[in-house]
């Protein structure tokens, strides 16, 4: 082996210490699915389909919240962004969850463990009856106050 | 005798998931694309197409990407086998990168307006 070969382990701690650190956050943040065993090819595509779904819907809540943004008037100054601005995060914050519940099912798969119970249908049901609420309150008070 | 068959083995992929995985990357690809257009009209009627071009072009290349990635899990389709299935962690993990960018992105262009 010649001597100008350097390990990974040497190369890393001779880089500075804020390229290190990143790195190692970057690490944590990838999923370590090498655990287990292979699940059933046809699971492994269904939790990515259900992920898909997800984040569609996180997709559609941010289109959502963009065409109330342009759309809704009230004439209550910016209320229309009380409507806009919750779905857009809502959807935001689908995806987020959403990924890192695909990650959670992948692993149990891999490690044979049960599927636990998904809070993120909870979740988009709270979100979109919240928003469900406050677009009535709006409207109403918009009704009223004209 | 009922003439009840035995139970054939199913290959792995009889209920079509890989093609019904296809299907659902082209349609993340068209709501990708969709929302695109959305955060372009908004820019337009803001008058913010600075802010909204760069995060329409993500979108677009988004679209295109998961199209492509669509076309590449039909492919593999013949490589999948008792072995399981790729997981595809990092075209996830790119994928809510980009819905992350687009809910930011529109939530300023709500905001800024």
């Amino acid at each position: 082996m010649s001597e100008d070969v350097t390990t990974r382990a040497e190369h890393e701690t001779a880089e500075p210490t804020a390229r290190r650190r990143l790195r190692a956050a970057l690490r944590k943040l990838h999923p370590d699915l090498d655990v287990g065993t292979d699940p059933d090819p046809r699971f492994t595509f269904a939790n990515e389909r259900t992920f898909l779904a997800w984040a569609r819907t996180g997709l559609a809540l941010i289109g959502g919240g963009l065409v109330a943004a342009q759309v809704l008037h009230f004439g209550l100054g910016g209320a229309h962004l009380l409507v806009a601005i919750p779905a857009i995060l809502l959807g935001g914050l689908i995806a987020l969850a959403s990924y890192l519940r695909w990650e959670v099912n992948e692993r149990s798969m891999r490690l044979g463990r049960p599927l636990g119970y998904s809070p993120l249908v909870r979740l988009l049901a709270a979100g979109i009856g919240i928003l469900a609420v406050i677009s009535t309150v709006l409207v109403v008070v918009a009704a009223i106050v004209r | 005798m009922t003439g009840a068959r035995p139970p054939r083995a199913l290959g792995w992929d009889e209920g079509g998931a890989s093609e019904r995985t296809v299907l659902a990357w082209e349609r993340t690809a068209i709501a990708s694309l969709a929302v695109a257009a959305l955060v372009v009209r908004a820019g337009i009627v803001y008058s913010l197409l600075g802010l909204a071009i760069p995060v329409a072009a993500v979108l677009v290349l988004a679209g295109v990407g998961e199209w492509v990635f669509s076309l590449r899990i039909y492919a593999e389709h013949e490589r999948v086998g008792d072995d399981g299935a790729p997981a595809h962690e990092r075209a996830l993990g790119i994928l809510l990168a980009i819905t992350l960018i687009a809910a930011a992105g529109s939530a300023a262009l709500a905001v800024i307006r």
